[in-house]
């Protein structure tokens, strides 16, 4: 059997791997979030798991189990959110980090859409001269999406459908067609808080009723699908090159002799 | 009836909240070493299907599990991943005060490991003092204790070690979700290391470690690859899952009584 989840080896297992050179861990964050009347509020989990299982497989390394708990933004206040502290879930990220380098891994990889990641890599860096590396699924390129909402229900509903939760899949599409058109966008883009938003971030929270991501005429599956293989394939390199970055940090601190 | 939130869109959480449904399950787990032979995740395996069963049973809503804790002595094994307790600690009191704010009334956490009891029960005794709901965090080792008749399951099945209980409950957590392929392999891995290790009866620890111990918790690290978990051969699925069902018809129970104790306080005040 080869399975790429941490929670389903032995540490014996896990020894090998890391004795035969082995040195890629992904760690998938989702979050529980009411995100839209047709989508489940474990989206974004299903999402950063079947990413991480992709990018794993393609990449030989392993997943942590999903963390389902994270900082939320404007979504925080709906019924069916969960959101936790951005300095408690800071501290919680180092010490994964921290453990995973500890065991000898040298490429760690978040896949979440906890903004706050971007201190945590970059002060494990300044203390521990490892370069860890954070993928947004927000950066998995859908073209044949026409909008933001086509493009987030078509990329839920192809994670699940990679997750093998066709169940859930199937759900997704029923209430799609049956909430179709009967919410209106997200008052948070009416003027003037729009205008504000663009100088940089503001607070906001939802109101009831009002969603992030509205159902859309067409849910892309089969696209979506594509598009993240796609994406996948193309991100082997990337994945690949944090190793030789890895090695030159090191090498360029011995060589200029720095603590 | 949809009662696991990770299957839910919100509008089944809504009419859960309007038809006054209030308990709510929440399992931890852990990443660690168990034996040269048992999966990092065996924790995990045992209170995911610890949880959902008794979620079932009581009528309550399934919350995802925070499957990351801090282990101690076994983080010098390779895979472990230790999250100290002040941040562990931290993580999952915001995750009962997200759960206590959507409105549920009674909270059950499930932990099944030993390291992160005293963690867990500190956070439901700090829930309780920011909000007034009583939190009940359960140790599993600590359940079986006050219902022996949980621990007839083994007997039943012939079984008298606790390293066999283990392992057999982590292949019955395995079996609920009909994983054939992975509870094979783990059935091999059991078998291979009996092999290699035979069924050691003792488990190594240093003996002044063993006298520190008679008068106090101290630091120490699992020296030995078998000194968490040995391994056995009569490791049983079937048994694992009676097991974890007989405990969650208990804690169904607990649940019940939980509802009396809040009904109770309400009175008197």
């Amino acid at each position: 059997m080869n399975t790429v989840q941490m929670a389903e080896i032995t540490s014996r297992e896990c020894k090998k791997y890391l004795e035969e050179g082995g040195d890629l861990v992904f760690v998938p964050m989702g979050s529980i979030e009411r995100l839209g009347p047709h989508l489940p509020l474990a989206s974004k989990c299903f999402v950063v798991y079947a990413i991480s299982e992709a990018l794993a497989k393609r990449n030989r390394g392993y997943c942590l189990p999903v963390l389902p708990y994270s900082t939320l933004y404007d979504t925080y206040s709906g019924a069916g959110s969960m959101s936790v502290d951005a300095k408690i879930l800071y501290d919680y990220t180092y010490d994964i980090s921290k453990e995973l380098m500890e065991n000898g891994f040298r490429r760690i990889i978040f896949v979440s859409y906890f903004k706050e990641l971007y201190y945590v890599i970059a002060e494990f860096f300044q203390e521990k001269d490892l370069p860890i590396a954070w993928i947004s699924p927000d950066q998995i390129p859908f073209p044949e999406a026409k909008d933001e909402n086509t493009r987030v229900t078509s990329l839920v509903a192809a994670c699940l459908k990679l997750c093998g939760r066709e169940d859930l899949l199937e759900r997704l599409l029923a209430e799609n067609k049956k909430h179709f058109g009967k919410f209106k966008g997200p008052l948070s883009e009416r003027y003037p808080l729009s205008e504000l938003r663009k100088l940089g971030r503001m607070g906001y929270h939802f109101k009831k009723d009002e969603y992030e991501i509205l159902p859309v005429e067409t849910v892309l599956v089969d696209e979506a699908v594509a598009a993240i293989n796609k994406w996948v394939e193309e991100k082997v390199p990337a994945v690949e090159a944090l190793k030789e970055y890895a090695y030159y940090i090191s090498r360029a601190r011995f060589d200029r002799g720095l603590r | 009836m949809i009662y696991k939130l990770e299957d839910m869109f919100p509008m089944d959480l809504d009419n859960l909240i309007e038809e006054g449904k209030d308990v709510a399950v929440l399992p931890i787990g852990s990443v660690e070493q168990h034996g040269p032979h048992l999966l990092l995740g065996c924790d995990s395996f045992i209170t995911q299907a610890l949880a959902d069963c008794t979620a079932e049973y009581s009528g309550g809503v399934l919350f995802p599990m925070v499957p990351l804790s801090w282990i101690g002595g076994l983080r010098v094994w390779p895979g472990t991943i230790d999250i100290r307790s002040k941040n562990m600690g931290n993580y999952l009191e915001e995750v009962c005060m997200n759960i206590l704010n959507m409105g549920f009334k009674k909270l059950l956490l499930v932990n099944g490991h030993g390291g992160g009891r005293e963690m867990v029960y500190s956070v439901a005794s700090r829930v309780f003092k920011r909000t007034g709901i009583p939190v009940l965090a359960i140790f599993t080792g600590q359940v079986q204790r006050v219902y022996p008749e949980i621990r007839k399951v083994w007997q039943e099945y012939g079984l008298n070690d606790p390293s066999s209980y283990e392992a057999s409950a982590m292949l019955g957590g395995i079996k609920k979700y009909g994983k054939t392929e992975l509870l094979e392999k783990a059935k091999r891995l059991i078998w291979e290391a009996v092999e290699e290790f035979g069924e050691p009866n003792t488990q190594f620890e240093p003996p002044s470690l063993r006298k520190v111990f008679e008068i106090s918790e101290v630091g120490h690290d699992y020296l030995s690859e078998t000194m968490h978990v040995r391994p056995r051969a009569d490791a049983n699925a079937d048994a694992g899952l009676a097991y974890i069902e007989a405990m969650a018809k208990k804690l169904a129970d607990a649940i019940r009584k939980l509802d009396e104790h809040q009904r109770q306080i309400k009175n008197e005040e």
